[in-house]
């Protein structure tokens, strides 16, 4: 490199600088109107910067946009954590909605019939299966139950104990073949033997009133009580529904199919009651 | 041809710069793309290639995003002048040279920056966080450095990059 350039160079670089130190004094005050040569300058670039800024935000917008769609991403999943803890407590505040009514029911049931019952007891326990013959009660002989007390809900019978823990006991519900409960039709008087149908393997869940009088009018529609002959249930509980009435040629009586007043696949919340002579259920 | 390029590359910078770097800073530093440049042309090309792209690329940033018109022109011109001596002086192999000129011209360009803060008064960063920066924005941009540099270096294969401009002797 030639001595007098290297010289020149660093004199048109020292000026240079100076021209640039006086130009950032000049515009670092604040000046009310652009520079004449920043205003050329500008009118030259202004599409430039134009194009510049655009093309930048449409980056930026492109980054920005990917930065967001993250974060969105995070708030949706806390959002759909909210909503799943909302539900949550929805199903909770619904599920104690009708636990409220379906005790007050019981309490009114309760309340008619005081003196004979027992305990409130929770269903704990159900044979598995759709359908189910026995249940398990969380009350025992510690509560007062014992052998043979019926089990019943404000909807009508359930069952009867059939073996008693101290905490617990396991009731026989009037679906189980074994079952076997003296019923009357509340119409016309007639009585009849009330058995368990889920053996048979078809209809589950119904009863069947057997030894009805074979000139009986039974006819569907009509309401199944228990009879108290037996004295293991109070005379009046309310069974359930005559649905259909048949006749072998053979029989010499009407066997009624009944379809049980409790609903047996949302039973939760029943009462144990006993048996007391002359008692009839309200 | 030569000027259209360099021009064309300096735009896409700020672009760069101002628009995707704004999404990889450390503790709000950015990689100074513009010194990474500077810094190549100076190393491959010299004086005034070196000075000229630094005074380009310092106005442009301070057209678009100074709060007054020289300080950034300043600052690079400077690094691209004093990096552009070195030029023919001293073996420039693809990495290590680089990379070592980026603290000098590092520390130029943030005494400079000092020397503003001190005389304009204007209420920017103290020192002690203008060495924090100072640390960042080196690292950064020694990481950044041997990508650009050996972009510069592929650009200047091509012929028309190679024609020499002398200021013209008096």
């Amino acid at each position: 490199m030639p001595r007098s350039y290297k010289n020149l160079s660093l004199i048109i670089v020292i000026v240079v600088i100076i021209g640039l130190i006086a130009l950032m004094v000049y515009t670092e005050t604040g000046r009310e109107k652009a520079w004449v040569v920043e205003n050329a300058l500008g009118q030259v670039l202004t599409p430039i910067q134009r194009g510049l800024y655009s093309a930048s935000s449409y980056i930026y917008n492109l980054f920005a946009g990917i930065g967001q769609r993250s974060t969105m991403k995070e708030e949706y999943e806390k959002l759909k954590e909210r909503v799943a803890e909302l539900e949550k407590e929805l199903y909770r505040l619904e599920e104690l909605e009708k636990q409220n009514e379906r005790l007050k029911e019981l309490a009114m049931f309760l309340d008619d019939n005081k003196e004979i019952v027992v305990t409130g007891a929770n269903v704990i326990g159900k044979n598995p299966g759709i359908w189910f013959n026995n249940i398990t009660i969380d009350k025992g002989s510690k509560h007062g139950v014992a052998v043979n007390m019926a089990v019943v809900t404000n909807e009508g019978l359930v069952g009867r104990v059939i073996e008693v823990a101290d905490n617990w006991s396991k009731v026989r519900t009037i679906v189980d073949g074994k079952s076997a409960v003296s019923g009357i039709i509340q119409r016309n008087r007639d009585n009849g033997l009330l058995k368990g149908n889920n053996s048979l393997g078809s209809e589950d869940g119904l009863c069947e009133m057997i030894y009805l009088p074979e000139d009986s009018n039974v006819a569907p529609g009509d309401k199944v009580l228990t009879s108290g002959l037996g004295e293991i249930f109070p005379k009046g509980i309310y069974i359930g529904e005559v649905i259909e009435v048949t006749k072998d040629k053979r029989d010499l009586y009407k066997t009624a199919i009944v379809k049980p007043g409790v609903d047996f696949q949302r039973l939760e919340e029943v009462l144990v009651i006993t048996n007391k002579d002359d008692y009839i259920m309200k | 041809m030569r000027e259209v390029v360099i021009f064309g590359i300096l735009l896409l910078n700020l672009i760069v710069q101002s628009s995707i770097f704004p999404f990889i800073e450390v503790f709000h530093v950015k990689p100074d793309s513009l010194l990474s440049l500077v810094i190549s042309f100076a190393l491959i090309a010299g004086n005034p290639t070196g000075a000229l792209v630094g005074f380009c690329g310092g106005l442009l940033q301070d057209i678009f995003f100074g709060n007054n018109l020289g300080l950034y022109t300043l600052q690079y011109m400077l690094v691209g002048y004093l990096v552009g001596l070195l030029h023919g002086k001293l073996y420039v192999d693809r990495i290590f040279m680089p990379i070592l000129a980026v603290i000098p011209a590092n520390i130029v360009k943030q005494i400079i920056m000092l020397a503003y803060n001190f005389f304009a008064r204007s209420g920017m960063p103290q020192e002690k966080i203008f060495f924090q920066v100072f640390v960042i924005e080196t690292i950064y941009t020694i990481v950044l450095m041997p990508l650009i540099f050996s972009i510069i270096i592929k650009l200047y294969n091509n012929k028309f990059m190679r024609k020499k401009r002398h200021f013209p002797k008096i």
